[in-house]
Parts: C-alpha cells; structure tokens; sequence
C-alpha cells in the first residue's frame, strides 16, 4: 500500500487559477511577441520549468501531494511579466524564490507573501543589477492599459477579491492628491503610473491573491487601504519599485495583526468566561 | 518563522543595496577631479605651446592624456535656455547636441577641429591644426562658428559634395539645417541654391553615395518630430512610449543631382523609421559594394537597411538577433577581428535598479546572416549611460580597440531623477508625450559623473583599462568621441565633445615600437572623399581591413585617413583598394610609419 502511487489530481474546471491562467498567458503571448516587451521564449522557459518542476517536487515529496501544480503555472507567469532582464538566469532565480516562498515561508497554514512579489523583491534588493522591473515595457497605449484593467476587474471579482483593489486604488489616488498639492508637483506627473498597464496588472491580479490577503471584508479594506498609503510613503521617499516592496511589507505585517487580534480576543473569551471586566 | 526569516532577509537586502558606495563622496571625488568646471562664459584661450610630454607608469605601451588647454583647443559648450513653459524638462532638451567634427577644412594635409555650440548667441569653434602639435583658434570670418544667432547648432559633416577637392559642411540645427560650400578655407551658405531644405531637430546624418554615381547623398534622421524649443507651439513632442515610441522625427534623403544641388527623395527610398534616431552607421556588411544603414533609435528597436542597389533599400531589421535595449545612441561599424565580418557597437542605457539595456556588439555572421550580440562575451557590454563610441587602434598592434564616454546629467549629485523617470515613464503614451506631465528636473542628476571605459582589444575579449589611464579621471558628460591623428605620428589621439562643458583632446602618448601605416585615399570615378572604400592591408600571415567611414558613431567625424597599427615585426606584403566605383586597386609594398595618399586610378587605368 505504501508504494501505492496516487494519481495526478487535476483541479476542476471551475478552479478560478484557470480563468487567471487564461488571462496571464494572453499577457504571456504579448510579452513573447512584441518587440516592446523584450521577452524570450528561453527566459519563459526558464521560469515555467522552474516553477512547475519545483512545485511538483515540492507538493509530491514534501507535501506528499500528487497535484498538478496550476499555481507554479501562475507564478511562471507572472514572473516572465514583471521580471525584467536580458539575462536568462534570473527568470529561473526569480521562480525559485517565489515557489519557495509558497511552501516554506508560511503562516498559519498559509504562505505569507504573494510568491511573485516575493521573489522580485529579493531579485531587486540581491540582483538589482540583473533583475528589475520595467513598467514601461507595457508601452503606452490606452486600450492595452483598458484592457489589462477589464481583464484584471473580472478576475478579482471572481475571486472575491474586487474590494482589495478598489481600496488600494483609492487609497493611492488620496495619496496621489495629498502628494501632489504637498510636494507642488503637477497632478499628472503623480498620478501617471495609474494610467499604465502595469498598475492595473499590479492592482487587480498581483494583491488580490486570496491566499496572502485577509478573509473578511474589513480586513481587506483595510488591507487595500494600508497598501496605497504605504506604497504612497514609500514613493515620498522614492523607493525604487515602490508598489512591490509596499506589497512585501503590509503582506509581513497580517501575520503579526492576526496574532494579535487571536490574542485579544483570546483574552476577551478569558475574560468574559470569567465574568471579569475587561 | 519563516515571516522572521522573511524579514530577516529583506533587511539584509535593504542593508546591502543601501550600503552601495555613497554617490556624494564618489561624486565630490569626481568634480574635484574636472580639469574645468562647467562654464557660462568662455575662458579665455591658452596661449598655444607645444603639449609637455609626460610619461606614465602603465604595461599598455601607450596613454591618454588630457591636453584640451595644451594643444590650444579651448572650447566650452554652452547650453541654450528653452521656453519657460517647458523648463520643467529643460535639462532633459538640453542633454544631447554636442558634436565633434575632425576635418582639413583649409587642404593643407592636416586634420582640423571643428566644435559646435548650444547657446543661442554663442560661437562654434574651428581650430586650425599649426603642424606643430598645437591649434589655433580660426573660426572669425571662416563663416561656419557664427551660425547660431536664432538656433542652435547639433550635427556637422563635413563633406565634398561638388567633388572639388574641398570639404564642405553641413550643420544640422535646432531649427533648420544648413549646407555651406567650402570656397578655399571659408565658408558660403549655400542651403537654398543647393536646395537642401531640411528643417528639424537631427543628430543622425549620413553622407553616402547609395548609388555609386560618384557623388555624395545625405541621409537625415530627426530626432523629435520639429518643434521649436524657443516657442513650442506644442507641448505634445516627448516620447510616447519608452520602448515602441512612434511620435518621433521622419528621415529624409537628399539625391545629389551631380550639379551642385540636391532633390529630397520621395519615399526616401523606403528607408522608414518611428523617429528617434540617434545615430546612423553606414557600412556595407555584405561585400556588395554598396553601404548598409544601421540606424541606433531611441525608445524602440533599432533599424537595419540592406542597400540592394539603384536607390532601393529593404528593410533587414529583423536581422538583428535581439531587442532587449531600447535606446540606440552611436552606431559605431568596424571589422574589430579583421575576419571581414564587420561588428556594430551600439551604445544604451545601463542604470542598475531602473534600467538594464546594455550596450550591444553586433557582429555580423555571413552564415546565419544575422548580427548576433557578442558584447557579453567581448566584455564590452556595460559602460553606463553611453553615449559616443569610437574603435580605433590605440596601440597600434593592429587591433582596433574602442573607447566609449557616457554620462546623462551631472548636476546636484545628492538628487537623482530616476525615480521621477520611472514614474511617468510608466503612463500611457498621451501622458508621457506632454511635457506639463513630467516631473521639474530642476537640478538633479541622471546617470552622471560616471567614468568613461576604454577597452583594449586583446583578441577573443576586450579589457577595460581605463584606470591605467589619463582617462580614468574623466567623469564628464560625454558624448561625441572622433579620432585624430593630429601630429602624424601615427598614434590616434581622442577628441571629446561634453555636453555643457569643455571639449576634451587626449593625446595619445605611445611608448611601443608598433609600426603602423595609413591613407588618405581620393576618389576620381569614386566620390572624391572616397567614402565607403574598403582597404585591405596584407601582412605576412594576416589581413587588416578598414572602410572609410569618419561619419559612424555619434555625433562626431573623425580623421578621415585610414590608419592600421601593424604591430612590431610587421612585413606588409601587399595593399588592396576596392574603391566604391567597383574598381579594385593592389599596390606593392608601401613604406612604413608614414601616411599615403592613393588616387583612385581613372576610367584609363592611370
């Protein structure tokens, strides 16, 4: 019995990693084929192999799951579009850090961070002169950034995730007025990476991922909300790549307010079973 | 645990990226180490004398030392003060224009310097080559260094357009270009009998014989679609993209009719481009008899053109292996393995963190008929914010090496305008096109004080060896880099055009026993500049090739003779001229350490 082998499990149809799938890899063939974008099929390759051999390694030996590894088809994804790099080696490093966040960088039984927003952020802060992230690549049309927009809104929604995005949005946009009449700096110039693609692709598919974000409502307001002004501070300050370390930090900090509020109101059953005050 | 090893090891990574050496003190370093600070006003010129000769410690067998102020060549580029309703980007329009020119404007066998000026009122200078290791300042009167009373001057090129033995100059300008005829050492603007009626802002010119009639054609890329900095009757000029920008300036092409007037071609021969060019190399990479176009473009692909002769170019861009780099700047062609298998060197932006397009090798391979990117394995691959990029033998071991300057702006270094960049750099094109939408560079920095690189050419690879020179001081911002033979020693001297402060001249100070031989070579059925000729030097063992193309790069002309470094022991066995008439030329062994001048052998074989 024990050599038994299980078979693969593949998810059902209505998994909704395979609507983002379908959205990414559009994104995926546009990165591979327009001049614009600068992507090789040997740096897709190199993240894709990566990322699915990982996670199947991973989850059959470590988790001891025979299970098709749809999210590391994901994350290969996103790492061949926010990754930017003439090289083809950091893809692959990129996609191995982001898959090894997923499995051992976990709290309370899930992972912390958005793999794909943690394997760019050690890529910029350990390889920055291998590893970047080009907004611009996007170039500049309106229709693409209308498009990723509409794409992204839809696949928030079903993921029950729309809030996320609508407050991070909001959130940045007060930020972008209070900066703008703050330093005196024209609207526009500050308020320009909401009209590019690349923030929509960061709004609506990167921190709505379910499993690195809160559960309830408020918290993701809340989470929104703590994002855009973090990315804001962070901007004041003109970190490099911002959205991304914001990203990193307020995904760092749920863990500890989860704790935190467990124990309050942990202390707040105590309490009450007692029939102390509290 | 794994949140606090998260932590743990992004504050690491924060650490390290912050513990990176400090940009004041490098920086103070660096403006500490100018020979001249940026200047408003003219100082006034040196009085000529001959250039002391220092020797220097290094194992290359030659150096570089600057001698700007020695040889007399006095020349501080001054930058003009766009409309205030754009001065928000000011630095930005202002970063790009100065140009160099090497050139025997008065015939006498002796290459001058000409330098051109960005201030509205200011002068270009002509320097005059006094054959003893000094110039002098000649421009007064020349008609050519009073051209910028309403505009402001960018590219020079010199050439022979009426074949008459004299160079002649066309100046391309912040408003419209000019051509001037060369009537025995001074100048007369001949622009509109010559019918030449070019307006917008250029730096790529090329003077080529596309079709081998004998007489030059001029080939102009603009830059910006036109607009006038003074009073921009739009704000809508920037790039709309950063890397498929389309909003550019078109290209033009000048027929030249062989009676001292030129026809701007319809269609331009095909030759097409989104704008933003920023430098245009000819060569021809097939052995077709026939110059190709490289055209370096900024914010999109660059662009390749195969001449197939009779005035038909066909677009070959798709030959060009990859398109990572965005941001062409100097097309810079030369056989650098004397394999016959030319090699372009295209400069681009590398700013870690921000943007890592490095600076590409693109050697030609006759099999796959590809150009293929060898910068990485050539080690030539980053060098900054580059901008100008010369090969030339240094040594004169029969290899050409390459020096590239670079350098964006240089202002306060304790601000930096990258982020601001990156910003509205990721809007939509209608964003980024405006000028109000972007950031008040004000006194910031971008890319500056950054050191130049020399590269030595040892063979498989390249080795920088900057720091073994009089260059590694050399923080300016540079740009166009020409190459000079000024005391017909037959060490190539350097020329660099800095972008709102001193000319530089490094005076090449070899100390090795190279032999070296060069050729000025004049053309009879051929333009008489003999531009797009290809010599080939046999040498007991091995061949050394060279076209005659001064105009490559960016930005700048260089010595139009043709020089080969031969080595120590080196025994020339044979010289072979394949002129662009078609006809070939061999000549027997020629002396050594000296330059020739080959005529072109007429119709009749003499």
């Amino acid at each position: 019995m024990a050599n038994e082998r299980k078979p693969l499990v593949v998810p059902g149809w209505r998994d909704p990693r395979w609507l983002i799938l379908a959205y990414l890899f559009s994104f995926v063939v546009y990165a591979l084929s327009s001049p614009g974008f600068s992507r090789r099929p040997a740096q897709w390759l190199a993240g894709l192999a990566v990322c699915l051999g990982l996670d199947w390694l991973l989850l059959r030996f470590y988790k001891k799951l025979n299970v098709l590894p749809v999210s590391g088809l994901v994350t290969s994804m996103g790492v061949l579009l926010l990754c930017d790099s003439p090289d083809v080696w950091p893809y692959a490093l990129v996609a191995a850090l982001s898959i090894l966040s997923k499995h051992f960088v976990r709290s309370e039984g899930r992972h912390i961070f958005n793999p794909n927003n943690f394997g760019i952020v050690l890529g910029l802060l350990f390889f920055g002169e291998h590893v970047s992230v080009v907004a611009g690549r996007w170039g500049g049309s309106a229709a693409g950034m209308c498009l990723v927009a509409a794409l992204g809104a839809f696949t928030a929604y079903r993921a029950s995730r729309l809030d996320v995005s609508w407050t991070y949005a909001a959130s940045f946009f007060a930020g972008v007025v209070v900066r703008s009449v703050w330093m005196r700096k024209p609207f526009l110039s500050v308020v320009a990476p909401m009209t590019g693609a690349a923030f929509q692709l960061f709004t609506f598919f990167m921190i709505t991922d379910p499993m690195t974000t809160p559960s309830s409502r408020k918290g993701r307001i809340a989470f929104g909300t703590a994002l855009g002004a973090l990315d804001n501070v962070l901007r004041v300050y003109q970190v490099p790549h911002a959205p991304f370390h914001a990203l990193f930090a307020v995904c760092a900090a749920l863990p500890l307010l989860r704790s935190a509020a467990a124990a309050k109101a942990e202390r707040v059953w105590v309490l009450r079973e007692l029939s102390l005050p509290r | 645990m794994g949140l606090i090893v998260a932590t743990l090891v992004f504050g690491f990574g924060y650490a390290r990226n912050h513990r990176r050496p400090a940009p004041r003190s490098a920086t103070q370093d660096a403006v500490a180490a100018l020979p001249d600070k940026p200047a408003t006003t003219p100082p006034a010129p040196a009085s000529p004398k001959p250039a002391p000769r220092v020797k220097k410690d290094n194992d290359l067998g030659f150096d570089l030392v600057e001698s700007a102020r020695a040889v007399g060549i006095v020349h501080p580029h001054l930058l003009f003060k766009p409309h205030p309703s754009i001065k928000n980007v000011a630095p930005w329009l202002t970063s790009a224009g100065a140009s160099a020119a090497v050139v025997d404007f008065d015939d006498d066998g002796r290459p001058d310097v000409y330098l051109t000026n960005m201030e509205v009122g200011s002068k270009n200078r002509l320097f005059r080559n006094n054959g003893n290791g000094t110039f002098s300042e000649v421009g007064d009167g020349s008609g050519i260094t009073d051209v910028n009373k309403d505009r402001v001057s960018l590219r020079a090129v010199f050439f022979d357009y009426d074949n008459d033995g004299k160079k002649d100059m066309l100046l391309t300008t912040s408003q419209c270009s000019s051509l001037y005829r060369n009537v025995g050492g001074k100048f007369v603007d001949v622009t509109k009998k010559a019918g030449v009626d070019h307006c917008g802002l250029a730096f790529a010119v090329a003077a080529v014989d596309y079709d081998n009639d004998g007489f030059l054609d001029l080939i102009i890329a603009d830059y910006f679609k036109p607009v006038d900095f003074h009073k921009p009757a739009t704000f809508k000029f920037m790039q709309n993209s950063l890397v498929a920008a389309d909003n550019g300036g078109p290209i033009a092409v000048y027929h030249n009719n062989r009676d001292g007037t030129f026809s701007r071609v319809p269609g331009s021969l095909g030759i097409t481009s989104p704008g933003w060019t920023m430098a245009l190399g000819a060569y021809d990479f097939r052995g077709t008899g026939r110059p190709d176009l490289y055209l370096a473009t900024d914010y999109n692909s660059d662009r390749l053109y195969f001449n197939e002769g009779g005035g038909k170019f066909v677009d070959a861009s798709s030959t060009i292996a990859d398109k990572y780099s965005k941001n062409g700047m100097s097309a810079e062609i030369a056989d650098v393995d004397n394999d016959g298998n030319p090699a372009v060197y295209v400069t681009n932006i590398y700013e870690p963190m921000y943007k890592l397009g490095e600076n590409m090798l693109w050697k030609w391979s006759p099999k796959e008929r590809k150009l293929v990117n060898v910068a990485r394995e050539r080690r030539v691959s980053q060098c900054g914010w580059s901008w100008g990029a010369k090969f030339l033998d240094l040594d004169d071991d029969g290899r050409q090496d390459l020096v590239v300057s670079n350098g964006f702006i240089s202002a306060n270094p304790n601000k930096n305008y990258w982020f601001a960049m990156s910003t509205i750099g990721s809007s939509t094109g209608a964003v980024l096109e405006d000028t109000r939408n972007w950031p008040t560079m004000g006194d910031a920095s971008m890319s500056g004080y950054q050191k130049k690189c020399l590269f030595l050419n040892r063979g498989a690879r390249f080795e920088d060896v900057t720091d073994k020179t009089g260059m590694k001081d050399d923080v300016s911002d540079g740009r166009a880099l020409a190459a000079i033979d000024y005391d017909d020693s037959g060490s190539l001297s350097l020329l660099e055009a800095t972008q709102g402060q001193p000319a530089r001249f490094y005076r090449n100070e070899r100390r090795n026993a190279n032999h070296w031989i060069g050729f000025k070579l004049v053309g009879t059925r051929s333009n008489k500049d003999a531009l797009g000729a290809e010599v080939e030097v046999r040498l007991k063992g091995r061949a050394l090739r060279r076209q005659q193309q001064p105009l490559n790069g960016f930005m700048s002309q260089s010595d139009e003779r043709l020089h080969f470094g031969l080595g120590k022991d080196a025994v020339l066995e044979s010289v072979s001229i394949l002129w662009p008439s078609g006809r070939r030329q061999t000549l027997p062994a020629l002396a050594l350490d000296r330059y020739h001048v080959i005529q072109e052998p007429s119709a009749d074989g003499k």
